[in-house]
């Protein structure tokens, strides 16, 4: 299929999934109006918005096997494989959050409809995000998902710690949204142009390597970047914000908007600096030496399992930011696939904390799992492969995913980097076993102290979905590394399309 | 996907299933769990005997394996299944031997409290010796090879809350695991020099562009963990401890898996090995002291496990002569026929031992051993075999392998085959002539003499059904022994084309002379031990310090334990010492200074917003500076 997004037709096609959405949350924004305080209403709805993330997901699924090739000039919006992945991943995080809220929602007293609909905006955000071949399309995208983001860390505005997270994650939000608009006008002042793929040939054309003012709008643009993605040491707001908020907000901000992020930064890296990457490569490869360092260290003193998982979060930004390093194809596949089973495993942590806490689960420490694998094996078992995952362990896809990224940022002549990181999993087995030794070595207080435990039955089946996923890709992943290493295939200078023609003035 | 590899898959599968089945939900139901395992082992045979059918074509292997991981600039890590004769032929004897052991343990094993569990283990053995045999390549031939050892290990450790067996299965472990080091670093080192992992890709390129010195240096290497394996040289001693495990572990130990492994990996790379001549001749003397030493030992011992495990020794290092003298197809038909008679013997003399709760000859032969007819069957047609009498088995292959040798080796060494397979005929009939002959003796001295006498597990009635699943085997395998003898053709058709170096076997040449020693050697037996009115007294035995020597392992168990296993411990008191003061504390320290350093890091994390945008401020600033000194900015 060729799509020329000069024309009306086109640019809907290659937008199909983000118009489904956008329209969805719409129309569910109106029915909304007339649902406050139902919680019948409200699960309702619920089930709407995830059927309205499948209708997406499948609109991805049919644009990625239908392999769009763009026809005439490029635009705004990216058609290549690695977007539709992204987007896939997107979808799955959302749907899972979304399916993790259905019941929260009633327990914890949220009775907010609109809940869903910021969901499925956010959504939308992200997947611009992810899918913006222009600074300004990024940037609209990000402020979609950052703005209804803000809202739902504060959802549950009685309890202030809820509050308090949406009001920092605001401020910082803010403060980064600058950042990065102030880097994408430094970047345009350079080259002339917002469009990355203008961007790179401009930069290659007019010998820009060494502007001054491309260089520091980059930097403005990387530490932009930094905030969203979490980086350290612009990851102070994410422990306060994540334990804050409502934990299946966390864990879609955790995985999802994580996820659009990293997105829009490699694609601003390697569409539109692949030049400059002797310049770019060592602040990533000090971001990412920091963000795996600290995420692990202060993770090691956490006492609450959420904040825990807060910090855990940070880290494996740090490991994907190690799969960018070295910019090359085999970086961007290592960072899909492990992306992809980052979201699982992570959303599928929260889950657990979700069936196990009360009052936000600020409280939850691995004590209160004590004695879990007695009394709910499987929910046990699964918790216990989410964490083996998120440690790396062999024979889980968490292990394959990090080997993935260690073999191409050793291939690629960062070794030290690539010790760095091993030594930091190693740090990471420090507070992510002691969980698992609570479930199965501690006895539990009293007999009923998980008695409140219960999973929904369409729940048991996704996490039983999950763990099966988490395994099996684990000891079988060949076939999926070869759909992230045709994922991430768009970013070779042979699939892009010719830019010549149509280049603006250079500025002087 | 053709059937035969479909029948590979499902051989392999079989009884990973039935183990993991058995392992995870059928620990508590016995008969289910044995049915589970025979039920695998079925298929197993079935898949093997279709590919042994369909597999024919000497001189090609076809290999079909799927690329598991890839590794940046390597081979990759490869898994699938080669299909070549010999290859299909080991399989259909692994599942075979297999099946009839858990036939016979259904009974043997009956009332036992790990029932479930020994049935488990059975079928990992069998998927691991299946794994290892249709293995196409060194990486998997490595996990597999390991996994022998591991089951072998757990197996022989069965009854783990004795003594003696938990000792045995750890010797066994660690021996082989001498050997097993020599190997890793042997495949390490050839995929290393070739980067190629395949098994026929490796053996093109080792005989053809591999550097001088990689060759004998790699085939070295893998022959420390075959001595290990199977039990040769200075590393056998475990091989007659392992006797501790249950007698159908042994008769699967050493007819068809674990000591059988070493051999058939000389001859899967058999052509790297030849490549190696010096090391090849090294091999050949090796096999054949231990060849003698073993037999020497068998002429002395007293339990009846002990003989069997000696002679197992023995027999290997024929098959290890055959293969040092470079030919295939004898040494793997001289493995094929003793897994079969091995098999044979162990089940039988399970059957007295379980009779007369006793291994000790002796006191078996105190326990009318003639009452137990399927018994008697299989020891005499085992022991037939075993020396070497024509008709039986034993004697058309240990021809092959004389023969063989007689191609190309001469002079000392053959002359001192033929005199161990005469010394082989002794010690057998030594065997027979005690266990079924003797007198009733006094039974408090044979309590004395053998104090491990007391096997656990079989107090309870020997019931009839019991009686005829131990009975079947035996009987089936003593029937066998009469038929694989005439299956040397097939052998040779089908291995030595395989091979171009290989001559013609002239069978029959030397047949006379080692009928002739086989001959003297029962006749000195039976005068020793048979006849009316015999001294039962063999030889060696009336030398005290021979006796002292053969029956003590030629002291090597002293020697290793006043050398190695001392400077081991030594060495591990020290590294005790080393790991709870050295490491123990700098870890301890590590892993302090690691909380502490989080403890630091979260004080900045002190929750006020206006410190995180200082923090993330001066980064900017510090960015900055970076980036005009490196010259982009003015």
């Amino acid at each position: 299929m060729s799509l020329d997004l000069q024309k009306g037709l086109g640019l809907l096609i290659a937008l199909l999934p983000e118009t489904i959405l956008a329209v969805w949350a719409m129309a569910l924004l109106l029915v909304a109006a007339w649902t406050h305080k139902d919680p019948r209403a409200l699960r309702r709805i619920g089930w709407v918005s995830l059927a309205g993330i499948g209708v997406a997901f499948l609109a991805v699924a049919w644009l990625w096997t239908a392999h769009p090739r763009l026809e005439g000039l490029p635009t705004s919006v990216a058609v290549d494989p690695f977007r539709w992945a992204v987007d896939a991943i997107i979808l799955l995080g959302a749907g899972f959050a979304v399916l993790l809220s259905i019941g929260y929602l009633e327990r914890e007293g949220i009775l907010i409809p609109e809940y869903y609909v910021l969901m499925l905006l956010a959504t939308v955000g992200m997947m611009l995000l992810a899918g913006g071949e222009d600074l300004f399309v990024l940037f609209l995208g990000l402020e979609l998902m950052s703005v209804s983001s803000y809202v739902l860390a504060g959802i549950d505005r009685r309890r202030e710690a809820s509050a308090e997270a949406a009001l920092k994650y605001f401020l910082l939000g803010a403060f980064a949204s600058a950042f990065l608009l102030y880097g994408i006008a430094l970047v345009y002042g350079a080259t002339g142009s917002t469009k990355l793929g203008f961007i790179g040939f401009q930069v290659q054309s007019l010998q820009l390597a060494t502007h001054p003012m491309l260089l520091a709008g980059l930097a403005l643009l990387l530490v932009g970047f930094g905030f969203k993605v979490a980086a350290v040491p612009f990851h102070m707001w994410t422990p306060d914000v994540y334990d804050g908020a409502p934990t299946p907000v966390t864990a879609f901000m955790a995985a999802a908007t994580k996820a659009a992020a990293f997105a829009a930064l490699i694609r601003v890296l390697l569409r539109a600096v692949p030049l400059l990457h002797d310049t770019w490569s060592p602040v990533v490869w000090w971001l990412a030496a920091a963000t795996m360092v600290v995420g692990n260290l202060v993770a090691l003193n956490q006492k609450s399992l959420k904040r825990m998982l807060a910090y855990s979060s940070i880290a494996h930004a740090g490991y994907l930011l190690t799969a960018l390093v070295s910019g090359s194809v085999g970086g961007a596949a290592a960072f899909l696939y492990y992306l992809l089973f980052y979201t699982l495993m992570t959303i599928g942590a929260f889950a657990v904390l979700v069936y196990k806490g009360r009052d936000g689960e600020r409280t939850v420490t691995a004590d209160d799992l004590a004695g879990l694998a007695e009394s709910h094996p499987w929910l046990a078992l699964f918790m216990t492969i989410c964490l083996l995952s998120l440690l790396g362990f062999p024979g889980t896809a968490g292990f394959i995913g990090k080997w993935y990224i260690l073999t191409s940022a050793i291939g690629s002549g960062y070794a030290l980097l690539a010790t760095i990181m091993v030594l930091a999993s190693v740090v990471s087995a420090g507070y992510y076993l002691p969980v698992i030794m609570a479930m199965y070595m501690k006895p539990r207080l009293h007999a009923e102290v998980h008695a409140d435990v219960s999973v929904p039955r369409v729940m048991r089946g996704v996490l039983t979905a999950v763990a099966v996923a988490l395994v099996v890709f684990g000891v079988w992943p060949s076939g999926l590394l070869k759909t992230a290493r045709a994922g991430a295939r768009g970013f070779l200078p042979d699939e892009v399309v010719p830019i010549s023609q149509g280049v603006p003035a250079a500025p002087k | 996907m053709t059937g035969t590899v479909l029948a590979a898959l499902a051989a392999q599968a079989a009884p990973l299933l039935a183990c993991a089945l058995i392992l995870i939900f059928l620990r508590g139901r016995p008969r289910v769990a044995a049915g589970t395992a025979i039920a695998a082992l079925t298929v197993s045979f079935a898949a093997a005997a279709f590919l042994v059918w369909q597999v024919a074509v000497p001189n090609t292997a076809s290999v079909s394996q799927t690329l598991w991981l890839p590794v940046q600039g390597g081979a990759g890590l490869a898994f699938g299944v080669i299909l070549d004769p010999l290859a299909v032929t080991m399989a259909l004897v692994v599942a075979a031997i297999t099946l009839a052991v858990m036939v016979y343990s259904t009974g043997y094993m009956r009332g036992d409290p790990g029932f479930a569990r020994y049935f488990g283990f059975l079928a990992l053995f069998g998927w691991a010796m299946l794994g290892l045999v249709l293995a196409s390549n060194l990486l998997q031939l490595l996990v597999f090879w390991e996994l022998v050892g591991l089951a072998s290990f757990l197996l022989i450790g069965f009854w783990f809350e004795r003594e003696a067996p938990a000792a045995a299965a750890r010797k066994a472990f660690l021996m082989t695991r001498v050997g097993d080091v020599g190997f890793l670093l042997g495949v390490l080192l050839l995929i290393r020099a070739l980067g190629v992992a395949t098994i026929p890709d490796v053996l093109a390129a080792a005989t053809s562009s591999a550097p001088g010195f990689t060759v004998p240096l790699v085939a070295f290497l893998l022959l420390m963990g075959v001595v290990g394996k199977s039990a040769q040289g200075p590393l056998f001693t475990w091989l007659p401890d392992a006797m501790e495990g249950p007698t159908p572990v042994s008769a699967l130990l050493h007819s068809a898996t674990m000591v059988a492994a070493g051999v058939f990996l000389v001859a899967r790379l058999h052509p790297l090995f030849a490549a190696a001549p010096g090391v090849m001749q090294g091999l050949l003397w090796l096999a054949l002291v231990t060849a003698l030493a073993s037999a020497t030992m068998a002429m002395v011992a007293n339990d009846i496990k002990r003989v069997l495990a000696y002679s197992s020794i023995s027999q290997l290092s024929y098959m290890l002569m055959a293969l040092a003298a470079g030919s295939v197809a004898a040494g793997f038909f001289h493995l094929t026929t003793h897994a079969g008679f091995k098999a044979l013997l162990f089940l039988s003399s399970g059957i007295f031992i379980h009779h007369a709760h006793s291994n000790d000859m002796r006191e078996i032969a105190g326990h009318e051993p003639l009452s137990q007819k399927a018994g008697v069957i299989g020891l005499v047609a085992g022991s037939l075999a075993l020396a070497g009498v024509i008709p039986f088995a034993g004697y058309f292959s240990k021809e092959m392998v004389l023969g063989a040798m007689g191609e190309r080796v001469g002079g000392v060494v053959l002359a001192l085959a033929y005199l161990g397979a005469g010394l082989t005929a002794y010690y057998t009939f030594r065997m027979v002539f005690l266990t079924l002959r003797g007198q009733t003796p006094r039974r408090q001295e044979a309590r004395d003499i053998a104090p491990a006498a007391h096997v656990a597990g079989h107090e309870e009635h020997f019931s009839a059904a019991a009686h005829a699943a131990m009975a079947w085997p035996v009987l089936a395998l003593a029937a066998l022994t009469l038929v694989l003898g005439y299956l040397g053709g097939f052998f040779a058709t089908r291995l030595s084309p395989a091979l171009p170096h290989e001559g013609p076997f002239h069978v029959g040449g030397g047949a006379l002379v080692a009928l002739a020693l086989v001959a003297a050697g029962i006749a000195l037996a039976w005068y020793e031990f048979g006849r009316a009115g015999a001294l039962r007294l063999g030889f060696a035995e009336r030398v005290p310090a021979l006796k002292s020597f053969f029956g003590d392992n030629w002291y090597l168990d002293r020697l290793y334990k006043a050398t190695v296993i001392r400077w081991t411990l030594a060495l591990s008191r020290a590294a005790k010492w080393n790991d709870h003061t050295v490491l123990d504390g700098a870890s301890d320290g590590v892993a302090q200074g690691t909380v502490w350093g989080g403890r630091i890091l979260s004080m900045v994390q002190n929750g006020f917003v206006q410190a995180y945008v200082a923090v993330a401020i001066s980064v900017v600033a510090a960015l900055g500076i970076w980036l005009t000194r490196t010259g982009g900015l003015p």
